[in-house]
């Protein structure tokens, strides 16, 4: 080898090494969709192709919000109103799709997460940002429980999970290798940040700030169901859009529940059950095959499965975290 | 007979500075105030909440180094090896700080808030 | 062009170089057993005048020798000085080889630093603290190496102008 070149060498080396540890922070896109903030990352794409690689995402959550709300002008909509006046309907595959796996939930769960909670959503007024009635719907809750009332499919507790999951499907068949897609609360991730895993931070449900963070593998998902995101105070008392089937008001006792899991369609419906379901979470849980949860009930106690504790980062900010272990009962 | 440095000699030299240079760069890591400290030792890592003041233990492969948590800043205040370097390296205060006792097989990283969430689950 | 070395001459230059690694055991170093290396002046020495082998030789006797007065042989130290010792001498030797009388001691002892230092770090990531903060360390580190690489050359340099001239310099 000439001098020549071991120098060449030595020099290229120290340029690549220096281009290499540049912070290469990841491309960012945000916009409002199903009725909260969609923020989507993603690394490793020529940014020649961001711009289609955000466009496939904004397509997937345009389609969610028109075609799986049931408040809007698309399938679904056209799907209840055939419900409605008892006319035979058949839904476009991804929709039919999508209410066989709510029904087959619905079941697992005992009907504490239900898709056809429709109409009760709409007499509170949760299927519409700006509305508050000034007293809970007494006589929609009453028909709801009786059964008379028209059934009108709502997958409120389901359609994030999927618009997100649909999100990463769509991500992935453009090659992008690094994603991280949240919608207010479902987050799921492909590939890694950088040279560490895409990091979440869980928010704190009765205060500021972040309790907690969690550090994703590729192809994990961490959904959150809050009481803080819909909902109104009525006389001081908090009513807010998770509601329990069983009495037709606001679930009580629970603040958030985390959930994480690989399917971001299981673990969005398992978060609302899981709220739904109070104290009796960890038998839940353990039926639907859900084993990484943390739930902060209403008093500020935080319940963790051990697969949760394991995963938990403390945070600096406010108190730390007192964790209750839970260890749900081994399925049988 | 030898000349001290000859011509070859300063392009190595002048090479080898801008290594360090470009390792400088590599290494260099954007720093706040730091939030948690992380351990590792031989059995996984531990993280402490920096306003958790306290007296942490963590064992290694000769034995228990201490790590000492203060006003938001952390040092080892004990370690089974001989030099004690660790030691000597006094408190972190910053992101990325960083503090490690070879022998033991343990370590201290300060990390920063700021930089640590990718997204917030709300 | 090199003198072959007797036994006698080989166990006078490992007395030398185990002192010189005695000595750097006692300088602080932001991590414990990565050193810059100044103990490779002996190894520079021997390889400018008696060759590669000898250099290997005197290198092995060093770690060998000076982890046994210090009593880490087979520990975490003397892993962390053989690693840095290959490879200081793996660079001293890729240079004798491929640059010919180019260089001068400076010119060798710069680049054995940087090697032994890496090697010492690459090692200690590997074996000892599985902490990516490690990095954080390697500059300082790199420039204590280049630091000592000019100062083990120049002295290299000053000890072979006293030393007699080579029987079968031309």
């Amino acid at each position: 080898m000439t001098r020549g070149r071991v120098a060449g060498a030595a020099v290229a080396a120290a340029f690549v090494m220096a281009c290499s540890g540049a912070p290469e922070g990841p491309a960012t896109d945000q916009y409002p969709a199903l009725g909260t903030l969609i923020e989507v990352s993603i690394r490793g794409v020529a940014p020649d192709a961001q711009a289609d690689a955000f466009r496939a995402v904004r397509d997937a959550f345009a389609h969610a919000e028109l075609n799986w709300h049931a408040w809007a002008n698309g399938d679904l909509a056209v799907h209840n109103a055939a419900l409605a006046d008892g006319r035979p309907t058949a839904p476009p595959s991804d929709l039919a799709a999508l209410l066989a796996r709510a029904e087959e939930i619905r079941t697992a769960t005992g009907g504490l997460f239900d898709p056809r909670l429709g109409a009760l959503v709409e007499a509170w007024g949760f299927h519409d940002p700006g509305s508050a009635p000034s007293a809970p719907p007494a006589d929609a809750i009453d028909a709801w429980l009786t059964g008379t009332i028209p059934v009108r499919l709502d997958l409120g507790g389901i359609a994030k999970g999927a618009a997100v999951a649909e999100a990463l499907r769509r991500l992935n068949a453009l090659g992008v290798e690094h994603a991280l897609v949240n919608a207010g609360g479902d987050v799921a991730v492909i590939g890694r940040a950088d040279s560490r895993r895409w990091s979440i931070g869980i928010r704190n449900p009765r205060g500021v700030g972040v309790i907690a963070g969690v550090e994703l593998a590729s192809g994990e998902a961490l959904i959150t169901s809050g009481d803080y995101e819909r909902g109104y105070d009525l006389d001081g008392v908090r009513f807010h859009h998770l509601l329990d089937p069983r009495t037709g008001y606001p679930a009580r006792g629970t603040a958030s529940v985390t959930v994480l899991h690989t399917d971001p369609v299981l673990a969005d419906a398992a978060a609302t059950a899981l709220f739904v379901a109070g104290d009796a979470w960890p038998e839940l849980a353990t039926t639907l095959g859900i084993e990484t949860v943390l739930r902060i009930a209403d008093d500020g106690t935080a319940y963790v499965t051990d697969a949760m504790a394991a995963r938990l980062l403390p945070t600096a900010i406010g108190p730390p975290l007192k964790l209750t272990r839970v260890t749900p009962a081994a399925p049988r | 007979m030898l000349r001290l440095l000859r011509p070859a000699d300063f392009a190595v030299v002048s090479l080898a500075v801008l290594f360090v240079a470009a390792v400088a760069v590599v290494s260099w890591a954007p720093r706040s105030a730091a939030q948690v400290a992380e351990l590792r030792g031989p059995s996984g890592i531990q993280r402490i909440a920096l306003d958790n003041d306290g007296v942490y233990p963590i064992s290694g492969r000769l034995g228990e180094s201490v790590v000492e948590v203060k006003d938001g800043n952390a040092r080892f205040v004990d370690s089974p090896c001989r030099n004690r370097v660790c030691i000597a390296a006094g408190w972190l205060a910053r992101s990325e700080d960083f503090a490690a006792c070879a022998p033991n097989g343990v370590s201290m990283r300060l990390r920063g808030q700021g930089q640590r969430y990718d997204a917030i689950a709300h | 062009m090199t003198q072959s070395l007797t036994d006698r001459q080989l166990a006078l230059y490992a007395a030398l170089a185990i002192s010189v690694h005695l000595i750097e055991a006692g300088i602080p170093s932001p991590l414990p057993g990565v050193k810059p290396g100044l103990a490779n002046v002996v190894a520079l020495v021997v390889l400018l005048r008696h060759g590669v082998a000898a250099a290997a030789w005197v290198t092995g006797l060093r770690v060998v020798g000076g982890s046994l007065l210090l009593g880490t042989f087979l520990g975490p130290s003397f892993i962390l000085a053989a690693a840095g010792g290959v490879a200081a001498v793996a660079m001293l030797a890729l240079l004798h080889t491929s640059t010919g009388t180019l260089l001068g001691p400076v010119g060798y002892a710069v680049p054995a630093a940087i090697a032994h230092t890496a090697a010492q770090l690459a090692v200690a990531r590997l074996l000892f603290i599985p902490d990516p903060g490690l990095w954080q360390l390697a500059p300082v580190l790199f420039a204590f190496a280049v630091a000592a690489g000019i100062t083990t050359g120049i002295i290299a340099a000053g000890i072979i102008a006293r030393l007699p001239p080579r029987h079968d310099a031309s």
